[in-house]
């Protein structure tokens, strides 16, 4: 058969068995070439939700690395396993009743004081956070700094797999941007502004107006509308 | 001269203004402590265990960050301002010393940093006032002198013990009274000055915290110390609640006020203003009754 312009196969080992799948693909379009088909473990397939965790290593190298699957792309030789969800306990808080003292995180989630400063965390961490800096920053109750630090999280949970110290780290700095967001940041007026307006019923004269339509007239009037 | 500089987590909650007020003196004395771009938490305390690793990271990560700015500042000193964190630097520090192999260990295994070289020298903010700085110098910058005031200098464990790290004589210390004296204060001399003060089973066990304190407290104000000096947020901290718990179950009379280090200097140094330090007015008033 002629093959001249096939896409070179490359040998992926998921979980242990090989495949052969087109150098190129995603890890997660790897998978499920090879057959393996997503009910959990995939969401947004861009990089935002975090689900797609996988961990591998690369023949003669002892490091274990990290990716999202959704994002990365197969290397020849790798051997990998997806690892969609982290047991983790998240703590109950109302934010409206917590405050920035110096304390409050270690409060909510008091093993941050086990940190090792052994950096696993941020060496996995697939976002490229300093994870280890703002579990650090959380202990010695750095809000602003744990929250900027941790801003680009996506929850993929592999800091937690890899902790020594057993800390749930992304609970850690999504409780660090709540306060941060609530008690330390600038408010954003415009969406103060944008939701007193909703709430004020701006939007029902248009809804009740839609809600008459029939669906011939809905489609032409989704067709004319104005776009950005 | 720009000493890198170490908060640690104490200087940074509970030791915030005794941190500001260290920064100040500093460049009032004509150096500047300049904080390290990160740190973690220097592991609490010093782990005996001899074939344990993971508990000395946090401290070696420390030390290697100083080793970086160092390179700037072209130093190998790293300053703290609590005895704590100096016990723990101190003392894994020289571990790598005295154990190469340990160092290549620990090196192997922080693959994603710069190997540490092992030549860092710990400093606790005292002993830079003392052997960098002088108390002949330090006099010289006195603006309010402490005539009169009598202050207790209480240097607590962590600064002298063990031996290997001690800067100081461990039985009688004198470093932190010959500067208290060059600002012209009356130093009196407790002779439980070096005890400990419980340290941190203030969180298990704070009936022997409140022994100690007793003790050490009940010495002083028997030699009628107006206050109570220390280098350490902890032990400041150990001393301050553990008397108004006494105070409380009547077993003293008074409470005396504990001070770190950096505040009395500050008050002596400058004539501005400090009433952010919470004993910027009692000490006032003490020096106007004693006439100072
Ligand atoms: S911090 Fe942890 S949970 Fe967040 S992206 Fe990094 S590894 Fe994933
Ligand atoms: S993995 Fe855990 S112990 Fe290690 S640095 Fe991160 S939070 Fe600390
Ligand atoms: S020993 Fe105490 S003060 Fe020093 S860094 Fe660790 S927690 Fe902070
Ligand atoms: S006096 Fe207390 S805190 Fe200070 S060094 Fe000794 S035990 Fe530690
Ligand atoms: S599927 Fe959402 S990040 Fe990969």
């Amino acid at each position: 058969m002629a093959e001249k312009n096939q896409i070179p196969l490359v040998s992926v080992f998921i979980m242990g068995k090989e495949y052969k799948v087109p150098s190129g693909l995603t890890l997660m379009k790897a998978m499920e070439y090879a057959g393996y088909r997503y009910t959990r473990g995939a969401g947004c397939r861009a990089g935002f939700c975090g689900a797609c965790a996988t961990i591998y290593r690369l023949k003669d190298d002892y490091r274990l690395k990290s990716a999202l699957a959704c994002q990365t792309t197969v290397d020849d030789g790798m051997y990998l396993v997806q690892l969609p969800f982290t047991p983790a306990n998240k703590k109950k808080y109302d934010v409206e009743k917590l405050n920035i003292a110096h304390n409050v995180i270690l409060k909510e989630y008091p093993e941050i004081a086990r940190c090792i400063s052994c950096n696993s965390c941020t060496k996995v961490c697939p976002q490229e956070l300093k994870v280890m800096d703002y579990v650090q920053a959380s202990l010695r109750g750095d809000i602003e700094k744990a929250a900027i630090l941790s801003f680009d999280c996506v929850q993929c949970g592999l800091c937690a797999f890899r902790c020594p110290a057993e800390i749930t780290q992304y609970h850690v700095g999504q409780l660090a941007r709540r306060l941060n967001g609530k008690f330390v940041a600038p408010k954003a007026m415009h969406t103060e502004e944008a939701v007193a307006k909703l709430n004020s019923g701006i939007t029902k004269k248009e809804i009740s107006k839609l809600k008459v339509l029939k669906l011939a007239e809905i489609k032409d009037l989704y067709k004319k509308r104005v776009t950005e | 001269m720009e000493y890198p500089y170490y908060p640690g987590c104490t200087l940074k909650t509970t030791g915030k203004k005794d941190e500001e007020a260290a920064l100040e003196v500093a460049k009032l004395l004509g150096f500047e402590l300049k904080e390290l771009p990160t740190w973690t938490c220097c592991g609490v305390v010093y782990n005996l265990t001899s074939d344990v690793m993971a508990d000395h990271l946090s401290a070696t990560r420390t030390l290697i960050r100083a080793q970086e700015m160092g390179r700037e500042l072209k130093t190998n000193k790293l300053v703290t301002l609590c005895s704590m964190c100096y016990n723990v630097l101190k003392q894994v520090n020289l571990m790598y010393k005295n154990n190469p192999d340990k160092l290549n260990n620990v090196n192997l295994f922080m693959d994603t940093e710069e190997d540490y070289l092992g030549n860092i020298e710990i400093m606790h903010f005292l002993e830079v006032l003392y052997n960098d700085i002088g108390p002949e110098m330090i006099k010289a910058k006195v603006k309010t002198p402490l005539t009169n005031l009598k202050v207790d200098p209480y240097y607590g464990c962590m600064l002298l013990r063990p031996k290997t790290i001690a800067f100081d004589d461990q039985d009688a210390p004198h470093v932190m009274g010959d500067i208290l004296s060059a600002l012209g204060a009356k130093v009196i001399e407790n002779p439980m000055t070096v005890e400990c003060c419980g340290a941190h089973q203030i969180i298990t066990n704070k009936e022997a915290v409140l022994d100690c304190v007793q003790r050490i407290v009940k010495a002083s104000q028997s030699r009628g110390a107006d206050v109570i000096v220390t280098p350490c947020p902890l032990c400041q901290y150990n001393l301050t609640t553990g008397q108004k718990s006494l105070f409380e179950k009547g077993k003293i009379n008074h409470q005396t006020p504990v001070i770190y280090l950096s505040e009395l200097l500050i008050i002596s140094l400058s004539d501005n203003n400090q009433d952010y330090l919470k004993d910027y007015k009692f000490i006032k008033d003490k020096l106007e009754e004693r006439g100072g």
